[in-house]
């Protein structure tokens, strides 16, 4: 492999995208989306929800029109120049065809790198616009401002009962061995169910009860911050009844304790105070009922989903870039992919294939959902469908499918840092070895082979 | 003692291509078990029809196409062979260039694909623009330019790294008689610098001009093939040119040679090709540099 080569069919193709005015109009039409889109969506007129609209909306404009671009520009990059024949020339040289492939692959990547690091300093100054039209000015303020531009990693409520996972083992092997399990369902889903209805009893709080929710705090927690706890809600009555909730934040309640007032299934976000996150390794944080009358029960981990501590040990800026390289990573993938597509097929057909791999990649949740239940639908009452033979043939393609895009799944940081959370280093890692590497690797192995073979006549 | 026979630099033996459709059926044969042997320091042309097979030939050497029967070796290597890549130099039917590049930035990408860098490089760009009359266009882009400069910057690029075999697919197509007229000059001078160059054209005054030998291919098999001395030659039609006669000696003159050989000779002057008067007249009509 020689650097040199592909280097020329990098810069080539990178001049080729700017004399065509590619590379401009891309740039004017996302700096206009970024600034547009944003401030078209209503918020909830507070500057915390203002500024995940503009987060979400600016960074999912970017990386909405650069997949598309990156797919019909890969595909193009070959697929076109092949059939226009501008390759004659380029292949009658002393390259080798993989060193063509990885040229123009690299030479997308770069594209996108800029424009993603375009798109990221356009943020940061819509961002710092917003924060300075909000007229902060006293140190209240600001400390409230500095909140908000913060990446927090998630830590979750860890039972308090120490045998909480020989429990769950053992109700489910209880269920398993009566012969009360429905038909078709997985041990492993039967353990999820299990684990889900718990912790609903672990995190539930009868009247005049009290539940206990302990946090590990990480060690590299910024110093002086406040963190944020997330609780999900639902009542054991239908009638949507205001609950007051005793609050004792700290070992013993030494630290502080307060109350509240809180409507059940509504997400409930509660500051707590730096001072309170200093004091230890482990906060712990007793909920109690305030009220005597209400006989309903409130249920703190609705569908499985356990309390959660949002602590800061970041800035934005790193999370930012953190986030920018995992779609940057998700962009090498799609460039990639439309190289190989338009390695095989002539421009319409590497479009509609591309279009139709990134289709099932977005089908993976459900798919995931499928295989892990075993079942394309469970039967809540009665019993539950036996499988026909094409949803058995199905059912295994779609647990071939997931295993290939469950590595994937989880690697969206726009909504991570929408919501001031951290686009941690293992998801980055995750991201740059499975979608960069090993995905990317695989692909451009394959497209490679596709393009050596191809005639070009 | 014999001359030693020059090397081959093309040779094919039962040398096929069939195109498939997509069912991998058989749909055309496009060239059909045709033998060349193209020697060092000859001018050879591919002649023949439309889809008879000469740029399907062509791609084969340069290993664009793959042979479905037969084998070819170019240079003593495999068409696909980078490494022999390196010793050719291709200029195709149409100037597949970038048009968004200028000359110079277009020979500089081509240079760095043929592992050409730094001075030497920039020396033989230089070079190869100024020989082939690209100065005053070296900085606009190809995209502006009429076919025949276009033209010129494919052979700039097919010259680029001085090959050892060039091939030009129709390559005087889109030239005026002048360009036409130093391009073939040009290649007289390379083929007399031991350079061997294929050319598959449809204009045979050309390339009765230029080759030394010619095939002429008919539904993917070679015709005929010779060189253009033997194929043009009519064994019973000579040619007597007498420069200056006075022309009141041709009757006298006339009657010697029907009395003698029984023939009544045809009597013309001589006349000199519309392309020799056309550069002629231009090239005197042009101010001087």
């Amino acid at each position: 492999m020689n650097f040199h080569r592909i280097y020329a069919i990098a810069t080539v193709t990178f001049r080729d995208a700017i004399r065509s005015r590619l590379l401009g109009s891309l740039v004017l039409f996302l700096m206009l989306g970024l600034v547009a889109l944003p401030s078209l969506i209503q918020g909830d007129g507070s500057l915390p929800g203002r500024i995940q609209i503009i987060i979400r909306y600016a960074l999912g404009f970017a990386l909405f029109v650069l997949s598309v671009v990156t797919l019909w520009t890969a595909c193009g990059g070959m697929a076109r120049e092949i059939e226009d024949r501008r390759f004659y020339l380029i292949a009658s040289k002393p390259i080798h065809r993989h060193e063509i492939w990885l040229g123009k692959w690299l030479a997308t990547v770069v594209l996108n790198a800029g424009l993603l690091m375009l798109a990221g300093l356009t943020l940061s100054g819509m961002l710092a616009w917003t924060l300075h039209g909000s007229g902060s000015g006293s140190p209240a303020q600001d400390a409230e401002i500095r909140q908000l531009l913060l990446a927090r990693t998630t830590v979750p409520a860890q039972p308090g009962r120490e045998d909480f996972e020989e429990r769950v083992a053992q109700e489910t092997k209880t269920i398993l061995e009566s012969g009360r399990a429905p038909a078709g369902i997985s041990a492993a889903e039967l353990t999820h169910q299990m684990r889900r209805h718990l912790l609903r009893l672990e995190y539930s709080l009868a009247p005049q009860g009290s539940t206990a929710l302990i946090f590990p705090l990480p060690h590299d927690r910024l110093p002086g911050r406040e963190a944020t706890l997330l609780l999900h809600s639902a009542s054991s009555h239908p009638e949507r009844r205001p609950f007051v909730i005793r609050w004792q934040l700290g070992r013993d309640g030494q630290a502080m304790s307060f109350q509240t007032t809180n409507y059940p299934a509504a997400p409930w976000q509660q500051r707590i105070p730096a001072s309170v996150l200093s004091a230890d390794a482990t906060l712990g944080i007793t909920l109690r009922r305030g009220e005597d009358q209400d006989p309903a029960t409130l249920i703190l981990a609705p569908d499985g989903r356990t309390p959660e501590l949002l602590v800061p040990v970041g800035e934005f800026g790193a999370n930012l870039a953190r986030a920018l390289l995992v779609m940057l990573c998700r962009l090498a993938f799609l460039a990639a992919l439309g190289l190989t597509a338009g390695s095989l097929f002539s421009m319409p057909v590497a479009v509609f294939v591309s279009f139709f791999a990134i289709v099932l990649l977005a089908s993976a949740g459900y798919v995931e959902t499928v295989s892990h239940s075993g079942a394309f639908y469970v039967a809540h009452e009665g019993p539950q469908p036996g499988l026909t033979w094409l949803d058995a043939v199905v059912l295994r393609m779609f647990k071939g499918l997931n295993s290939v895009t469950e590595p994937v799944l989880k690697l969206d940081p726009v909504p991570l840092l929408a919501e001031g959370r951290l686009v941690s280093w293992a998801m980055t890692g995750r991201a740059v070895l499975f979608l960069g590497a090993l995905y990317t690797g695989v692909i451009a192995a394959l497209g490679t082979a596709l393009f050596r073979k191809r005639e070009l006549g | 003692m014999t001359p030693a026979t020059p090397t081959p630099v093309i040779e094919a033996h039962g040398l096929t291509k069939v195109f498939r459709d997509f069912w991998r059926r058989p749909k055309v044969r496009a060239v059909n078990g045709i033998d060349l042997n193209i020697r060092s320091g000859e001018i050879f042309g591919l002649l023949g029809p439309n889809g008879s097979g000469k740029s399907t030939t062509m791609k084969m050497i340069l290993g664009l196409l793959y042979p479905t029967q037969g084998t070819l070796t170019v240079l003593g290597e495999s068409p696909q062979n980078v490494a022999t890549k390196a010793r050719m130099g291709f200029m195709p039917e149409e100037s597949y260039l970038h048009k968004y590049l200028t000359p110079e930035e277009l020979l500089r990408f081509y240079a760095g694909l043929g592992g050409l860098s730094g001075r030497h490089s920039r020396a033989r760009i230089g070079e190869l623009i100024e020989q082939l009359g690209l100065t005053s266009a070296r900085r606009r882009q190809i995209g502006e330019f009429s076919k025949g400069m276009a033209r010129r910057v494919g052979l700039a690029q097919a010259l680029l790294n001085d090959p050892d075999l060039i091939l030009l697919d129709e390559p005087t197509s889109g030239l005026d008689p002048v360009a036409c007229r130093q391009f073939k000059d040009l290649l007289l001078d390379l083929a007399r610098r031991g350079k061997t160059i294929l050319i598959c054209s449809h204009h045979l005054a050309d390339m009765q001009d230029v080759c030394d030998r010619v095939a002429i291919l008919l539904d993917g098999r070679i015709c005929a093939d010779g060189s253009v001395r033997d194929l043009l030659r009519q064994p019973d039609t000579l040619q007597l040119t007498l420069r200056g006669l006075d022309e009141s000696n041709l009757p006298a003159l006339l009657s010697i040679i029907e009395r003698e050989t029984g023939c009544r000779p045809d009597v013309d002057h001589t006349g000199r090709s519309l392309e020799s008067l056309f550069v002629e007249t231009v090239t005197r009509r042009q101010p001087g540099p």
